[in-house]
């Protein structure tokens, strides 16, 4: 019998040769079978946190390319939202109360000297309801 | 991090770098909001008067990317939006927000946190994996250039430094304002080629660019003492100036390189 390569080769060695049944491999201790493992080479310590990483990737992949499938490369215009019925200050009110609320002091330079426009944009940016939130 | 701590140039590196590994992101013009979407950034255009571009925190853990729907070349909106996610990746925790100007997208010379968002973005969009070898042993070049940033969909500066800092060329880069050099980068071949005062040479190719409002000025000898008066240069010696005028900035690229 050739020396089987890998973790998946050496589970259907096993099978294959008739030495264990499925049954039996399943309930083999994990000790038992980090044995035959690493009788064969394999490093069951570097092959798990290999499998971690390549898990990881695939998982990064695999969220950028749903997103991509139902997003835009150029951003999208800004959505329309009335405003109309709040005041400067009553917007400046309400952005000055959310950065308050949430005790995280607001860097950016000089918000309150934006023209109406702006105010309306971080208003928007940071007080709407999100579709899903 | 105070406003005279160095910019972690090689963090900026690293973490742009890591992200795409992290997402399997091989190809150059990958796109960017579909990435921000995935660190949980929304990204908008428009509705901004002051600012290029904003990244606002929110309490929950999203965040906001705002870009100005003034900035017509979306290879610039690209880059926008990679500056502002730098700011979300390297700079967590110190502001809530980041409100940044034209002038904080070029700034390659006085904050530190701009700094480092630039240097991010530039990474980001443009991996050296993206940068053909080719490129980076033939002669400097705005073709060479604008092609980058066409690939890379990204802005003519940001692809003309990255060209520049892993051009294995003598090569500098200088970006001017209003007729005065702005700032400049020398690649590490020539770190030794400087500028003792800000003031654009009277002789440069680059003056005569601002002075002509010449977009396309090509690659010419000159004689390198015009822009190095106080280095020592063989009488044979010559420099290569082109330059790009960008009339609606008020700005100048200039790539000043010595033959090897």
């Amino acid at each position: 019998m050739t020396a089987p390569k890998n973790h998946s080769d050496v589970l259907k060695a096993l099978h294959d040769n008739a030495l264990f049944s499925s049954d039996e491999i399943k309930a083999m201790p994990v000790e038992m079978v980090k044995h035959f493992l690493k009788e064969d080479g394999m490093d069951i310590a570097k092959l798990t946190e290999k499998m971690k990483r390549q898990k990881e990737l695939w998982l990064g992949s695999k969220q950028y390319q749903e997103a991509c499938a139902t997003t835009p490369d150029v951003p999208p215009a800004e959505e329309t939202m009335d405003l109309s019925a709040f005041s400067e200050s009553q917007l400046k009110a309400e952005i000055e109360q959310y950065y308050k609320t949430n005790d995280l002091p607001m860097a950016a330079r000089g918000f309150k000297g934006f023209h109406r426009k702006e105010l309306e944009s971080m208003y928007r940016d940071l007080l709407r309801k999100k579709p899903n939130g | 991090m105070a406003e005279t701590d160095e910019p972690r140039i090689f963090l900026a590196e690293q973490k742009a770098g890591g992200l795409l590994l992290r997402h399997d992101i091989t190809t150059p013009g990958f796109n960017i909001v579909a990435l921000a979407k995935v660190l949980k950034i929304e990204v908008v255009k428009g509705g901004l008067e002051h600012v290029d571009a904003w990244l606002l925190r929110r309490d929950d853990g999203t965040g906001v990317i705002r870009v100005s729907d003034t900035i017509p070349d979306l290879n610039r909106q690209r880059f926008s939006i990679a500056h502002e996610l730098g700011h979300w990746i390297l700079h967590e925790g110190r502001s809530q927000g980041y409100l940044c100007t034209a002038k904080d997208l070029r700034d390659y010379t006085h904050s530190p946190e701009e700094i480092e968002a630039n240097l991010f973005a530039a990474s980001l969009l443009i991996p050296r994996n993206f940068i053909s070898p080719s490129a980076l042993t033939s002669d400097p070049n705005f073709n060479e250039v604008q092609n980058l940033a066409n690939t890379c969909k990204t802005s003519l500066t940001s692809a003309a430094r990255r060209l520049v800092e892993l051009s294995k060329k003598k090569v500098i880069l200088v970006c001017s304002w209003n007729g005065a050099i702005s700032w400049f980068l020398p690649n590490k071949s020539v770190p030794w080629l400087n500028f003792d005062k800000r003031v654009m040479p009277a002789k440069s190719m680059t003056r005569l660019a601002f002075d002509q409002k010449a977009s396309v000025t090509p690659s010419q000898s000159i004689k390198p003492s015009v822009w190095f008066p106080n280095c020592e240069w063989d009488r044979e010696a010559e420099l290569f100036e082109e330059v790009r005028y960008m009339k609606n900035l008020g700005m100048a690229l200039t790539l000043l390189w010595l033959p090897s």
